[in-house]
């Protein structure tokens, strides 16, 4: 059996690029593991006048007390609890727990939305 | 050796270390509805960038068909009987072309019907506490200010007159499906090939989604909210629905809606939901009405003028019936 002795390795160009294409590789498959994580829960989003004014999970009950109106998340859900508007629409809207389904409230310029990603893959609703 | 490892391992990185396509979205209360656009893209700046400019073109076209007294529609109404008023060749086509949709329906979509809107209490819908129904003269009243004939345009100088003092026109038919257009436009000026834009459930999508698949856009069931009708695969078209379910009121146990038949001036019956697939969402738009208005019978009128798919959902004594067009299998999500 011959032994090699003394063996020097020298690095060459390709050692350096390959170094910076696994480390690329790796990069990528944290943000292929970080979105997936990121996608897996139901987001509520409360909007008045345009501005976000609450987002967090829609697994973490909440009443978020707005001008003129109240919303609710509670069990998965969310609703319009309360509104000063004339024909509460938006409270008889019910509760909602999927991203197509929306609350709206015009007098008051509330809408309530969840994100994330869809059961049956619905992009959107015609109605 | 390690020129063919490198070489190989060059290759599967190259293959994955594509940035990947996300799906980034914005909505907004606008044209009072929610007013949403997704759009497929690799760049998160340029995509909220062009959102956020899409959006101001969007509140512009609010003000200018809106019922803002500084809004040009307002200002041809408050004219009415006195005098032609010049607008802009924006308000000047979308006027024109409700004319012509106007013709190709036999009057079922009539921008003419504002008086009937306000006296039913649909103009100021959200704001209104008490529905009340006008009595049998004040809708005599009304339609006789109702007719899409009695608006004279004048090419050259770019003028709109309403010849019946107290005639008003309402665009709200129409200028949904036009801003989703001019969304499209916007979208498409900046290299966006994939994209969804839903206004208040009127919807244009083009290409595909983030999944590299059609657009997955379902039809609402017009009596159970947790229901669809349907779920079709789309991709560069415009799907629009009007039904009786989303403004409306109820007066001793009966329903009453927003959707006009110009002849009678009272809200539809017998149809709940019309579904139209057109390439252009103005005309999606002004034909779900119209098309709301004739029925399933007449259907067949206004598909010798225009090409496009539908749904309509009937209701007879409880009993809900749906006619399809024949083209619409084609667009159906196979399960």
């Amino acid at each position: 059996m011959e032994v090699r002795k003394n063996f020097v390795y020298k690095k060459t160009i390709f050692d350096y690029i390959l170094i910076f294409f696994l480390l690329i590789l790796a990069s990528y498959s944290f943000q292929l593991l970080f979105y997936s994580f990121k996608n897996d829960n139901y987001v509520v989003e409360v909007y008045q006048d345009n501005k976000i004014v609450y987002r967090d999970f829609l697994s973490k009950d909440n009443l978020i007390h707005l001008r003129n109106a109240v919303v609710e998340v509670k069990n998965n859900k969310v609703r319009m609890k309360e509104s000063s508007c004339p024909y509460k629409f938006c409270v008889n809207t019910g509760w909602i727990d999927k991203p197509y389904k929306q609350i709206v409230c015009v007098p008051n310029k509330i809408y309530v939305k969840i994100s994330g990603k869809t059961t049956q893959g619905v992009d959107g609703v015609s109605y | 050796m390690k020129k063919q490892v490198f070489l190989f391992l060059f290759l599967l990185v190259f293959l994955f270390s594509c940035k990947k396509q996300q799906e980034y979205s914005e909505t907004r209360f606008l044209m009072d509805t929610i007013c949403e656009i997704k759009v497929v893209s690799d760049n998160e700046k340029f995509a909220k960038k062009v959102l956020d400019e899409t959006f101001k073109e969007v509140e512009r076209i609010d003000k200018v068909f809106g019922y803002s007294k500084d809004s040009e529609v307002e200002k041809i109404n408050s004219f009415s009987g006195v005098k032609p008023v010049v607008v802009s060749s924006e308000v000047f086509s979308l006027i024109k072309k409700s004319i012509e949709i106007s013709e190709n329906t036999d009057g079922a979509f009539d921008i003419t019907v504002g008086v009937l809107s306000d006296i039913w209490g649909f103009k100021k819908f959200s704001q209104e506490k008490n529905f009340v129904l006008p009595k049998k003269e004040e809708i005599k009243k009304a339609l006789s200010l109702v007719g899409y004939k009695n608006i004279k345009l004048d090419e050259k100088k770019q003028s709109v007159f309403l010849t019946k003092r107290r005639m008003e026109i309402d665009l709200g038919g129409i200028a949904k499906g036009y801003s989703i257009m001019r969304t499209k436009e916007i979208l498409e000026k900046n290299n966006f090939r994939n994209f969804l834009i839903n206004f208040g459930g009127d919807i244009y999508v083009k290409g595909k989604n983030k999944d590299g698949k059609p657009w997955k856009v379902a039809v609402q069931h017009p009596r159970n909210k947790n229901e669809f009708l349907t779920i079709l695969n789309l991709t560069d078209i415009s799907i629009v629905t009007s039904g009786d379910y989303e403004r409306y009121f109820v007066v001793d146990g009966e329903r009453y809606h927003h959707i006009f038949d110009p002849k009678t001036g009272y809200p539809k019956n017998g149809i709940v939901s019309v579904t139209i697939l057109h390439s252009d969402s103005t005309i999606a738009d002004a034909l779900s009405t119209g098309i709301f208005v004739l029925g399933e019978k007449k259907v067949r009128d206004v598909l010798k003028k225009y090409n496009f798919e539908y749904i309509i959902v009937k209701e007879e004594n409880g009993v809900l019936k749906t006619f399809v067009s024949p083209g619409l299998k084609n667009f159906v999500k196979s399960e």
